[in-house]
């Protein structure tokens, strides 16, 4: 199980040859002469399967001895090389979490991209190495649903126990009526005594 | 049933000396076999609630129900009847049992006397030929913890007997109750009293010592240090004041009885039309403890606050994103909410009382009162209020707290009140004026007030007092400072010497002592040279002061006491007895005879 790439496109999904945002490989395993036509293949290849995910989608290619597995979210495409033996549900996951690390780190920049990018991401090569074990995409997938869960768990407690608000805004009403209602008890008795004083 | 209140911060372990009144009761219980039907005078039935839960007397297999002259409704063969030791309450239990006698029931029946049998009850058994089919046992309750720091005797009419009925038998039970804490914490070595009743108190605790004494030397350090006993007599001006700390104006208005008060559902916005429901007010309830002390103007600023924090947050939580901790955060506030709405809605209901001018007025005639200025204007106030015919216990209230402060009032003026009284109100109240003079709560004058000499000495009166954040126990009247808790302060600090001429003017005698391997032989003279040194019991704890109000004690003044605890500087933890926790109206209504 192995992950020999990962890359990030844009889709314009207009004829057009999709623009290459980060990239990230491992060709270590390749011969020292090799590394650079392995590189420019990986990108040849990523281009093309990319043009051909429609948004929304979810693809995997057989090419040779490798898969890819590609997922494209309204024209920001994630694509990763992996072994047969790597899990198809966790390419996806792993995918997922590239396309949201992203948007979280670029926002919407990436549709102004022309050229391809020739600066690295950081996160992209931490995330290659760190999901060569499958089970890490799963485990962060997991995490993440159960907090979506708890979060609707908890708005729907907070709402219901408080009425969608009106039980607070009684509580602000009332105590507002106090303040009006409040006495400087002492203050007031003492400006009567003075006036009583002087009669 | 009210709740029971929570002890765990307690200064010394009350826990301990309720679980004992728990496993007693339950001993008494389990005395008798199979189900049974325990019948308990009403007003013990609240002090009990605060001792044990009701579900605990069920799984004994105990059938409740109140005593009255009414025959007792239950299938029961055994009948237990727990009573404070009145006659009265004998005559029902004897009603009682005649009637199963006439409808040919036969029942066991068991009498245990609160807190000890008296032979006038057990004389009434005999009259009625009962006292053969009765088993008599004792149930010795002789304090109740109403909360982390207070403790109450439950001896409604302790003022009125001793003042007027000359009865002092409420004098043994008070030294009682202390004599049982010694057994718990140790001989509490300074003794400084304060009242004719008080002294008599510290002479028979020393009785009890030499008779049944506390080893002292089974303890390392006594938990209290010293207990000081004041009279209700000594200072009177006190509880006839209107509190203003929000826990005051509870009792004021709403009447808390034994840590709750009780109200119509519809005050706490309940839907149950004419429906009562019970509030619970003790420390166990986080933000009463908060704001119970406080003087009301504060409340309402901080509910208004905390209303207000809370909705600002929920806006914030629904317009933007939030993580799931933050969430909890919220959910976490929210657990205040309850306690939040029953506030709320408890101070709103009481600003309809506070916001009212007679309420003003009268505290405003309170204050002339006290700072001993304008008598024409205070006759005339208190006259007008007469002719009115306001409320029977508002207008002696203020009556008493006149003829207080001036030391009676002149012949003419004291046979024109009591005149105008009895034309408004009726004749019947002869009595009670009777024992108002007696008391000497209002009487013919017949020296010159201290009364400014007393203010003056112990500053009484404390010009802008700053409610907010108080320097001085004078918050708790919005400007005039409980003299009982200013004798406390003194007590505490540096014992009865330095004020020991204001002392004199005030009623009754004095008393400072040593006790424990020091001389026991009561003095009303002040011993020399006494030193109150700070002892410091082993775990780093604040020692401990327990303060005995003989005849009652308000809430202001435990607000004060309170107060007192969170200053710089003090050295001691405090705890409260009292015979029973008062106000102006419950105190003035002891007087009052009901006659027919």
């Amino acid at each position: 199980m192995k992950i020999t790439a990962l890359l990030v496109l844009k889709c314009t999904g207009e004829g057009s040859d999709p623009v290459i945002l980060a990239n990230a490989s491992d060709v270590s395993h390749f011969g020292y002469f090799q590394r650079s036509s392995v590189k420019e293949f990986i990108v040849f290849v990523g281009r093309t399967v990319a043009r051909r995910t429609p948004q929304g989608q979810r693809q995997s290619v057989q090419h040779e001895e490798y898969k890819v597995h590609t997922y494209n979210r309204n024209g920001l495409c994630a694509l990763g090389f992996m072994d047969d033996h790597y899990p198809i549900r966790s390419a996806f996951s792993l995918l997922n979490q590239v396309i949201d690390e992203y948007q979280k780190n670029f926002g919407e920049s990436w549709r102004n991209a022309q050229e391809d990018s020739t600066q690295p991401w950081p996160y992209l090569n931490e995330a290659l190495a760190k999901f060569q074990d499958p089970a890490e995409a799963d485990k962060l997938m997991k995490i993440q649903r159960e907090l979506d869960e708890t979060k609707i768990i908890l708005h729907k407690t907070i709402d219901s126990v408080l009425a969608r608000g009106e039980k607070l805004d009684s509580l602000v009403e009332k105590s507002s009526d106090l303040s009006a209602a409040s006495q400087m008890f002492y203050k007031q008795a003492k400006k009567t005594n003075q006036c009583c004083t002087i009669l | 049933m009210a709740q029971i209140p929570n002890l765990d911060n307690a200064p010394v372990n009350l826990t301990s000396i309720r679980e004992h009144s728990q496993k007693e009761l339950l001993n008494i219980l389990k005395n008798v076999r199979g189900k049974k039907c325990l019948v308990i005078d009403p007003k013990l039935g609240d002090s009990l609630s605060l001792i044990i839960q009701t579900s605990i007397l069920k799984e004994h297999g105990v059938e409740l129900r109140h005593l009255s002259g009414d025959p007792i409704q239950t299938d029961c063969s055994k009948v237990v009847y727990i009573v404070h030791a009145q006659p009265k309450l004998m005559r029902f239990i004897c009603s009682n049992i005649h009637n199963d006698v006439s409808k040919g029931l036969q029942r066991e029946y068991h009498v245990y006397f609160v807190p000890r049998r008296t032979v006038v009850c057990e004389k009434v058994l005999e009259e009625e030929k009962l006292h053969n089919m009765v088993t008599i046992g004792e149930y010795p309750l002789y304090s109740v913890p109403m909360d982390e720091d207070v403790l109450s005797f439950e001896l409604d009419l302790s003022y009125k007997e001793c003042q007027v009925d000359g009865d002092t038998s409420s004098l043994w039970h008070i030294a009682k109750a202390i004599h049982k804490l010694e057994f718990s914490f140790g001989v509490i070595p300074n003794v400084r009293a304060k009242g004719k009743a008080s002294v008599r108190v510290a002479d028979i605790l020393n009785r009890m010592q030499a008779e049944e004494p506390v080893n002292s030397s089974d303890m390392v350090v006594p938990e209290i240090n010293t207990v000081i006993l004041l009279d209700r007599e000594v200072d009177m001006v006190t509880p006839l004041c209107s509190q203003l700390t929000y826990e005051g104006l509870l009792d004021e208005f709403l009447h808390i009885n034994n840590g709750s008060v009780e109200l119509d559902a519809s005050i706490m916005g309940l839907q149950q039309e004419g429906k009562k429901t019970k509030v619970p007010l003790n420390s166990s309830d986080k933000l009463f403890k908060e704001i119970r002390d406080l003087n009301f103007e504060v409340v309402v600023q901080i509910l208004r606050q905390k209303a207000t924090s809370m909705k600002q947050d929920y806006t914030e939580m629904t317009t933007t994103t939030q993580t799931v901790s933050e969430l909890k955060d919220f959910v976490k506030k929210l657990n205040s909410l309850p306690e939040m709405t029953r506030h709320i809605n408890l101070a709103q209901h009481l600003s309809t009382f506070t916001s009212k001018p007679s309420f003003l007025g009268q505290l405003d005639m309170e204050h002339t009162i006290v700072e001993a200025q304008s008598y024409d204007i205070c006759f005339e106030y208190i006259e007008e209020l007469i002719h009115k015919q306001e409320p029977l216990t508002t207008v002696l209230r203020l009556l008493i707290l006149f003829s207080i402060t001036n030391s009676g009032l002149p012949k003419k003026h004291f046979d024109y009140f009591r005149r105008e009284l009895l034309h408004s109100y009726g004749f019947e109240h002869i009595a009670m004026l009777n024992n108002l003079e007696k008391a000497g709560l209002f009487k013919k004058q017949e020296s010159k007030s201290n009364w400014l000499t007393i203010k003056r000495a112990l500053q009484l009166v404390v010009e802008d007092t700053d409610t907010a954040n108080p320097n001085d126990i004078a918050y708790v009247f919005s400007g005039y400072a409980p003299l009982s808790i200013r004798l406390v302060q003194h007590a505490i600090r540096s014992g009865w010497r330095p004020v020991e001429e204001i002392l004199k003017l005030l009623p009754g005698p004095h008393l400072e002592m040593k006790r424990g391997g020091f001389s026991n032989s009561p003095s009303f003279d002040t011993l020399s040279g006494i030193q109150s040194s700070i002892a410091k019991v082993p775990d780093g704890r604040r020692a401990v002061v327990l303060v005995v109000f003989v005849g009652g004690v308000t809430f202001a003044e435990i607000s004060a006491l309170r107060f007192l605890c969170t200053q710089e500087g003090m050295a001691y933890d405090l705890i409260i007895a009292t015979t029973k926790i008062v106000n102006g109206q419950t105190l003035v209504e002891t007087f009052m005879e009901k006659l027919g």
